[in-house]
């Protein structure tokens, strides 16, 4: 299937998000224009404050831009508030997080069943369906372990079976290996690739140059611009 | 969209996980709770026994006493209740519902019966004493009217006499010696635990023309210390109480009421007086406690910004994933309404364990009280109200702040 045949998943025009800190204005991000189709594997890299976390954030919703316009699957969502935000989060939206994030003292299975329960989905189907995310990170013998009962691979590999469990348009990785060694990064750079293969939409932030390489296109930022795509 | 039990089961987990935190938490609603449901049972308990014990002397019932058995000197001279009296309030036109009176002259005097010795208070009365009180004899007979006009030397005891000194003897027909004179008993009444004004006295009853001859002196022939007054039921006590203080007044020509040396006092009014202390003693303690239940709730607020500080991140991460503003909020009030409807919940347990154990103990002290538990529903239905209430009134301040945390902010908080 050549590039041009897909659709434009995430459309940006002209995006900013300027902080305020009292009076003075911070700008994160200062006017990015970008189109990433459906299927697509790609990676932000760039040094810190360069912004790339701050686009990561508007485009995976956890923020609002100051001003420009997104689409997503076609449909404006700039303007929709805060709770119209998390649900669009928990529809569309896998998130992989540096720090794993797994809530502490619950269970694998618990902690991948998370979004399900914000999803209102029924109790019986979210374990089936927590079981079947994990499974496909390859975790079914660690389904009642608790984060500190698991590796930090482990651990990663949970937090990506959780992202999956909602069957998400696009899965957002924040330095998804950056607390792991270069051996169990590998792992679990070879599941990200797994599920870019099976058609999943990835969007990567990260600062090492060899995990960027296992995207199809690598986008280079600094002080708020995409400097190279 | 989230069901309430998924809140309810997700706060139980975060308080398993912090068990000792919690259960220190909830102390003050425990205390709090658990007093309040404490007093409240074992003061409905009280007031039912204490009821029951004056009803079984009927409530319709006047008593007439001197105000010098107050303390003042009993010999002194002036205005006596005489057995004139007795007659005319029972003639007086203005009396319709006095059905009768019992009146007579308390005494204390030995009581032997072979090498049993004993004080006991003599009741000598009319065979009024009886019907009045309504206490029933249980073995022989009452003494009768001819008794009292022969002066004849018969005394009934009361149950709880008869048992000390009789054990499982039939005391009927035996002799006693009261005072020092031979009394053949005749008859024994059922046991009475408290008598009007004869806490833990033993107490025995005589034909009054006897204990007057026997132990009286001569100048009070015709006098009494005390008079029960019994009307017919559904009467307006107050009233009557009235009429018969202004027909004693009038009988002894007595203008000033300062100088009225008559008691006049309904069972009625006791009963009422009662419970108004208990009222009294309940509205304290509930303050009190109420004042733990406040340091409690602001324990519990505590607690819960703790709580939302530690688990921002976690907060964060639910954001993310989907949890709405109001989900998160809910999640954390629910968390704080747990935690004190649990306390609530040990809290009316404990009270309830504590107020069985003082009534039981009470039983075991006093077995022939026959105190009864009392259960009060309504207690526990506002004991549970007030735990959820102040779950929320403060757990709500925390749970606002958890609710507006902003997503990327809470899941970068060190």
């Amino acid at each position: 299937m050549s590039a041009s045949s897909k659709k434009g998943l995430l459309e940006v025009h002209n995006l900013k998000k300027t902080y305020w800190n009292g009076t003075v204005a911070i700008p994160a991000v200062r006017g990015v224009d970008l189109t990433i189709l459906e299927g697509e594997f790609v990676a932000f890299m760039g040094p810190s404050g360069s912004g790339k976390s701050t686009l990561m954030n508007l485009l995976a919703f956890l923020d609002a831009p100051s001003s420009g316009s997104y689409s997503f699957s076609a449909v404006n969502i700039e303007d929709f508030d805060e709770d119209y935000r998390a649900e669009l989060r928990n529809a569309t939206i896998g998130f992989v997080f540096q720090q794993f994030h797994l809530l502490p003292r619950t269970t694998a299975l618990d902690n991948v069943r998370l979004p399900l329960m914000y999803a209102g989905v029924k109790r019986k189907l979210q374990k089936e369906r927590a079981y079947e995310a994990l499974r496909r990170v390859g975790l079914t013998d660690r389904l009642f372990h608790r984060p500190n009962e698991l590796s930090g691979g482990q651990q990663q590999r949970v937090s990506i079976a959780r992202a999956l469990v909602n069957n998400p348009t696009v899965l957002f990785c924040d330095e998804p290996t950056g607390n792991l060694d270069s051996k169990t990064a590998e792992e679990i750079m070879n599941i990200l690739s797994a599920l870019h293969q099976d058609g999943v939409t990835i969007i990567m932030v990260t600062h090492e140059p060899d995990i960027a390489a296992y995207a199809d296109r690598i986008i280079h930022m600094k002080d708020g611009k995409i400097i190279k795509s | 969209m989230i069901k309430i039990f998924t809140y309810i089961q997700t706060a139980l987990v975060q308080l398993v996980k912090n068990k000792g935190r919690s259960i220190l938490t909830m102390l003050g609603i425990i205390i709090g709770i658990g007093s309040v449901i404490f007093i409240m049972t074992l003061g409905e308990s009280a007031k039912n026994f204490l009821l029951s014990q004056f009803s079984q002397f009927g409530t319709n019932v006047i008593e007439v006493g001197m105000q010098s058995s107050m303390g003042l000197d009993s010999s002194a001279d002036g205005e006596k209740l005489t057995l004139d009296d007795v007659q005319a309030l029972k003639d007086s036109a203005i009396l319709p519902e006095l059905t009768d009176i019992a009146a007579g002259d308390i005494v204390s005097e030995t009581f032997e019966y072979k090498k049993e010795k004993l004080s006991a208070n003599i009741y000598g009365d009319s065979p009024a004493v009886f019907t009045v009180n309504n206490f029933k004899i249980i073995q022989g007979r009452a003494f009768n009217a001819s008794d009292v006009a022969s002066s004849a030397k018969v005394v009934v005891l009361d149950g709880g006499l008869a048992e000390e000194v009789f054990g499982t003897e039939n005391p009927v027909g035996q002799k006693v010696k009261i005072g020092g004179r031979f009394m053949r008993v005749v008859g024994v009444t059922e046991k009475t635990s408290f008598g009007p004004g004869s806490f833990g006295f033993q107490m025995a009853y005589m034909p009054i023309s006897t204990v007057k001859q026997l132990f009286g002196e001569e100048k009070n022939r015709n006098t009494v210390s005390y008079m029960l007054i019994q009307f017919n039921k559904g009467t307006d006590a107050v009233s009557f109480q009235n009429r018969l203080s202004y027909e004693l007044r009038r009988l002894h020509n007595i203008t000033d009421e300062a100088e009225n040396p008559f008691m006049v006092f309904s069972r009625d009014q006791a009963i009422r007086i009662m419970d108004t202390v208990l009222l009294g003693i309940q509205g304290f303690v509930s303050a009190v406690a109420g004042i733990s239940l406040l340091v409690g709730g602001i324990g519990i607020m505590n607690i819960m910004l703790v709580t939302v500080k530690e688990r921002t991140k976690e907060i964060g991460l639910r954001k993310a994933i989907g949890a709405k503003n109001n989900t998160v909020l809910f999640q954390f009030l629910i968390e704080s309404v747990v935690l004190t409807t649990i306390g609530g919940i040990v809290g009316i347990a404990l009270g309830l364990g504590l107020s069985f154990g003082a009534v039981a103990l009470v039983n075991v002290l006093q077995p022939d009280w026959g105190v009864a538990f009392v259960f009060v529903p309504s207690a526990l239905i506002i004991a549970c109200g007030v735990s959820v209430t102040i779950g929320i009134i403060f757990g709500l301040y925390p749970a606002i702040k958890a609710a507006k945390l902003h997503p990327i902010e809470a899941l970068r908080y060190e």
